[in-house]
């Protein structure tokens, strides 16, 4: 059931009892708010329990618009019948601020600012801070997985999107190496995006833009984009299917929609294979306590199936001390120790012991590369599909 | 940070005619005023929600073959907004008074309440509404005063940027 107007649409999904607001809700007359008045009280009445008002994908709400929501309340309120929530999103600033007024007339009608507390480790990686960890990890990464996302079917003159793009690095150099037709990077984190916006200064990369955004949210039309990536992302959000089905949605039919995800029972290392071993299974339990999942690499191919797309193929992506620089690898690995042990150490109230454990693993495998006969490696798993025609 | 002006000129009629062209006007200017901030999208959105209700009141209360003319700056703290416009007869004086109460703003929620649950055609005379939302949930700061020439208005707003886009 839905309500089209000239630059919005509002969709009622029965299963959610939502009615979703998309477009740009402008309106010109007291006419056209009657009209959504009258279709949110029709829902209302088809509706039982709470009704959810979502505007996570709608850009713009005039003083009118919120006029028409102030009047539905108002009427809600009299019929007592239904509890109303309101979805808004920090990424359409204008929902924070606009809507909360409407609290004002019922004491009934909730906000929920769908991206505050995100995702359980939010604070911690989408500050500054975690930009040099992303940046080392794109220099021994990036060698192999150019080769793997031409395997994949990213081809020249792709119009492309990175999902969860972070510093933009990833989506800068696939422009330039890998000759990408368009490209646009989006991620939630403020800082990173600009970051992703000086350094394509620094690149002269003309072709590429980036966004702030929501991966579960995205305000992006359908059926865009040749090849949709998201790398190292899944793992951190508790529904990853949810970003899944928008990767989905806005790749051509017959485009390929491409994931990466850690898997943290592919960290290998020798001597000391034990301390090694030991630390990551650690930091895999201590991931899933701050809401990610570090061994869903191998969950990938199954994410995929599920989702109906064809043609899947995955692949190792491989870094070890044979391949990558033995340098830059020890910074990834000494970046990740401190992220582990201080930073989610810190978060989890860890003790001193329960830290020395953890971090003894790390200086095990920081020997282990720094030696020239040691061996370790950073297991991950890529995964792309087709998008059905 | 580099500052900018951006000058602007509409015939009334055009916005009168089709609507949506105060959207496309305020995304416009917010889109290029916005690459002068950090936080470019919140930034941006802001700027654009602000413009679109200014622009709204502006095509309101101008007659048909009016010219409106928009400058749009850059200043300490945040952004302003100026509208130099005629008025249609008669509608200089409640005009005025309006942003005279906006300013008082120990009534300004009750104010904004009222005009929410209000009749529906009650703020169509010059967007009272629009107004109202811009200093209540954006901060903005409204002034007008009539212009040299008679039956015009010109009228200033500030953009609190720095303040709001956090």
């Amino acid at each position: 059931m839905k309500h089209i107007g000239k630059t919005y649409t509002l969709t009622y999904d029965p299963l959610d009892q939502q009615v979703e607001f998309t477009g740009v809700c402008r309106l010109s007359e007291a006419a056209e708010a009657r009209q959504i008045f009258r279709y949110l009280a029709q829902i209302h009445d088809a509706a039982q329990g709470a009704l959810q008002l979502n505007f996570r994908r709608l850009r713009y709400m005039n003083a009118r618009g919120i006029k028409a929501l102030a009047h539905f309340i108002t009427w809600a309120r009299r019929q007592n019948r239904r509890q109303i929530k309101l979805v808004a999103a920090h990424v359409v600033p204008w929902s924070v601020r606009e809507l909360s007024v409407l609290t004002r007339l019922w004491s009934d009608v909730e906000i929920i600012i769908y991206d505050q507390n995100f995702y359980k480790s939010q604070n911690l990686i989408e500050d500054a801070a975690f930009i040099p960890l992303l940046r080392n990890q794109t220099r021994i990464l990036w060698p192999l997985e150019k080769k793997i996302l031409r395997q994949h079917g990213l081809e020249k003159g792709m119009k492309t999107a990175d999902i969860c793009c972070g510093c933009g690095d990833v989506p800068l150099l696939i422009s330039r190496e890998l000759g990408a037709g368009q490209v646009i990077g989006i991620d939630h984190s403020e800082a990173a995006i600009a970051y992703a916006r000086n350094l394509r200064r620094q690149f002269h990369v003309q072709n590429a833009s980036f966004q702030r955004g929501d991966a579960t949210a995205l305000m992006l039309e359908d059926d865009q984009f040749d090849f949709v990536l998201c790398r190292l992302s899944l793992q951190i959000f508790s529904r990853p299917e949810q970003i899944l089905q928008e990767l989905i949605r806005i790749a051509k039919p017959g485009g390929r929609v491409y994931a990466v995800c850690e898997d943290y029972d592919l960290v290998l290392g020798h001597p000391e294979s034990d301390a090694i071993r030991h630390t990551y299974r650690l930091a895999a339990e201590y991931g899933d306590q701050m809401g990610m999942d570090l061994r869903s690499g191998k969950k990938l191919y199954g994410m995929l199936a599920e989702a109906r797309l064809e043609d899947i193929r995955t692949d190792y992506l491989m870094v070890d001390t044979g391949n990558a620089d033995r340098e830059a690898f020890a910074r990834v690995i000494e970046s990740w120790q401190t992220f582990s042990v201080e930073t989610i150490g810190g978060e989890l109230g860890l003790n001193g012991a329960e830290r020395d454990t953890l971090q003894a693993g790390y200086e095990a495998q920081l020997r282990a590369i720094r030696s020239p006969y040691g061996y370790t490696t950073w297991g991950l798993t890529a995964c792309s599909g087709r998008k059905p025609v | 940070m580099a500052t900018f002006t951006l000058d602007l000129s509409f015939p009334a009629e055009d916005f009168q005619r089709e609507w949506q062209r105060c959207s496309l006007a305020a995304n416009y200017a917010a889109a290029y005023a916005a690459y002068q901030f950090d936080r470019r999208e919140q930034v941006e959105n802001l700027i654009s929600t602000v413009a679109n209700e200014a622009l709204e009141t502006a095509v309101r209360l101008a007659p048909p073959d009016a010219d409106l003319q928009f400058c749009l700056s850059q200043v300490e703290g945040g952004l302003r907004l100026n509208s130099t416009h005629p008025v249609r007869a008669g509608a200089a004086g409640p005009y005025l008074n309006l942003l005279g109460r906006l300013a008082d703003d120990g009534r300004l929620e009750e104010m904004y309440l009222e005009l929410l649950t209000s009749d529906w055609d009650t703020d169509d005379y010059f967007n009272q509404l629009g107004l109202t939302m811009i200093v209540h949930d954006f901060g903005a700061r409204l002034a007008a005063r009539p212009g040299s020439q008679p039956d015009r208005i010109h009228t200033e707003i500030f953009i609190p940027v720095e303040e709001t886009a956090v």
